[in-house]
């Protein structure tokens, strides 16, 4: 199995490890409900190491990326960070990523661990001009760093205030030696930064988090909570709510694909279609009204007639509402905000609504 | 991990504290640990007749779900109504305040259930 720089870190801890789509992570370490509530009212420390960092430059840089992702990256200034599916021509997910502007023809594409192998083969045979892509994934390291008390321990770690870095933006910092790029964002919902450094210097910057840290209530969290803390507030995961099935305009993704902007996009024809001949299942979200957990795959139903309708792709408990929520795709003529569907849970129908918006609101500085 | 000598045992990790032919049921600290935070403990009916082996209930934790299995025919006589609003007590207090359910058996089928001892469960737990 593949490890990051801090997997004995996590063994020593006590950590229960998983194999994650082939790498040995932490799923826990003193439990999924205090890590998910530690992050949501102190800091929450996260080991993402194993996402993978593909570097694209050169003067075509940002052509390739205008043709090969639907979002729009002619306005993405230095220093700033965007969010994108990126598509098959049948308009389907090869995967999500975020694209970095390093400086001018220059940036980083970081991606789903599970696809860093199918994204960079993807990538690199529908590259033209003068470009080149690099996979920096073994040789960066990542760790996030979430929740109100995130910004300040930040601080202390880098002695400056970075206040002033905005949600989605990013900078650089040199810390004994030890260059830090600093993305103020995080797949929790939370202020926060998710820190990109070189592989040997992952041990230290967590370590130095853990102690700076200590006083404001920091700990480790593993993708259990990783997974409930995003799922409260919508994330979509890929390989779950996106996939090689679903257009990815039918997983909500409509405000990062621009459909109008000026250059052509791998995949545009099939969604352009898909919007006009209408997709036959959307993504929605849902709490259960009645007691019980969804878990991906189990089956929606009509409430009345009991006609499967979908199927669940993410649910949990949430830990702040304790109520169980999820998402799912359900027949387009299904997904009505305020509706009532059934969630098959082994042999009961548990009534649950679709819902707009987040579970859980949650209050961010940054 | 907590194995108490005056428990039996099952190889799906419930524990039964047995009194003639009452039997108490519950989930062992190494299953609970396992589980994780425990959510919802899904309760059979008090009167519901149980064959050997069945499922008599489920618990869900945030991470996963898993069956409760019970090992000797009977007749529920009690559920544990504490855990509807407080399913954690099944982490916290697994062998006295997360109990799940009492049952009526006959004393002489236990000898088909394939009980283990506090020994012979921990020699189970070492080997999974």
């Amino acid at each position: 199995m593949k490890t990051t720089p801090l997997n004995a870190w996590h063994h020593q801890s006590g950590a229960r490890m998983v194999d994650f789509s082939g790498w040995e992570m932490p799923i826990q370490y003193d439990g999924i409900i205090a890590e998910h509530q530690r992050t949501r009212t102190q800091a929450g420390l996260f080991d993402v190491s194993h996402m993978g960092e593909l570097h694209l430059e050169g003067p075509d840089a940002l052509a390739n990326l205008q043709r090969l992702l639907p979002n729009d990256f002619r306005d993405l200034q230095i220093g700033q960070v965007r969010y994108s599916p990126l598509l098959y021509d049948n308009g389907t997910c090869v995967d999500d990523l975020s694209v970095y502007k390093l400086c001018d023809e220059k940036y980083l594409l970081c991606v789903n661990a599970s696809n860093i192998d199918k994204d960079r083969e993807w990538i690199q045979s529908h590259l033209q001009g003068d470009v080149t892509l690099t996979d920096k994934s073994a040789e960066t390291g990542q760790i996030a760093i979430q929740g109100p008390a995130a910004l300040s321990i930040v601080e202390k770690l880098v002695g400056r205030d970075l206040s002033a870095i905005k949600y989605w933006w990013f900078d650089w910092a040199l810390v004994e030696g030890k260059e830090l790029m600093l993305a103020r964002m995080g797949y929790t919902g939370e202020d926060g930064f998710e820190i990109f450094c070189k592989a040997g210097d992952t041990q230290w910057v967590w370590d130095q988090l853990l102690i700076l840290g200590k006083d404001q209530g920091i700990g480790p969290v593993g993708l259990g909570a990783r997974d409930t803390l995003r799922l409260e507030v919508t994330f979509p995961l890929y390989g779950q709510e996106l996939n090689e099935t679903h257009p990815a305009l039918a997983a909500g993704l409509g405000s990062f694909i621009k459909l109008d902007k000026a250059e052509d996009f791998i995949g545009k024809a099939a969604l352009v279609q898909a919007k006009q001949n209408g997709m036959s299942e959307r993504l929605v979200k849902f709490v259960l009204e009645g007691k019980g957990v969804p878990r991906p795959h189990y089956r929606v139903l009509d409430l009345e007639t009991g006609e499967p309708i979908g199927e669940v792709t993410s649910g949990t408990h949430s830990p702040m509402t304790s109520q169980g929520i999820g998402m799912a795709y359900v027949k387009t003529s299904y997904a009505e905000v305020d509706r009532q569907i059934g969630i098959e849970v082994r042999n009961r129908v548990i009534a649950a609504k679709i819902i707009k918006g987040a579970f859980v609101k949650v209050a961010r500085k940054g | 991990m907590e194995v108490r000598a005056e428990l039996k045992y099952t190889e799906e990790h419930e524990w039964l504290s047995i009194q003639g032919n009452k039997a108490t049921l519950g989930i062992t600290d190494f299953a609970q640990n396992k589980l994780g935070d425990i959510v919802f403990v899904e309760l059979p009916e008090v009167g519901t007749i149980v064959e050997a082996g069945e499922t008599i209930g489920n618990i869900e934790s945030v991470k996963a779900v898993s069956e409760i299995f019970c090992p000797v025919a009977g007749e529920v006589t009690e559920v544990n109504k504490d855990l509807e609003d407080e399913p954690d007590l099944v982490n916290t207090s697994c062998f006295d305040d997360g109990w799940i359910v009492k049952i009526r058996i006959d004393s002489s089928d236990l000898t088909d259930a394939n009980l283990m001892s506090d020994e012979e469960y921990t020699q189970h737990c070492a080997n999974e």
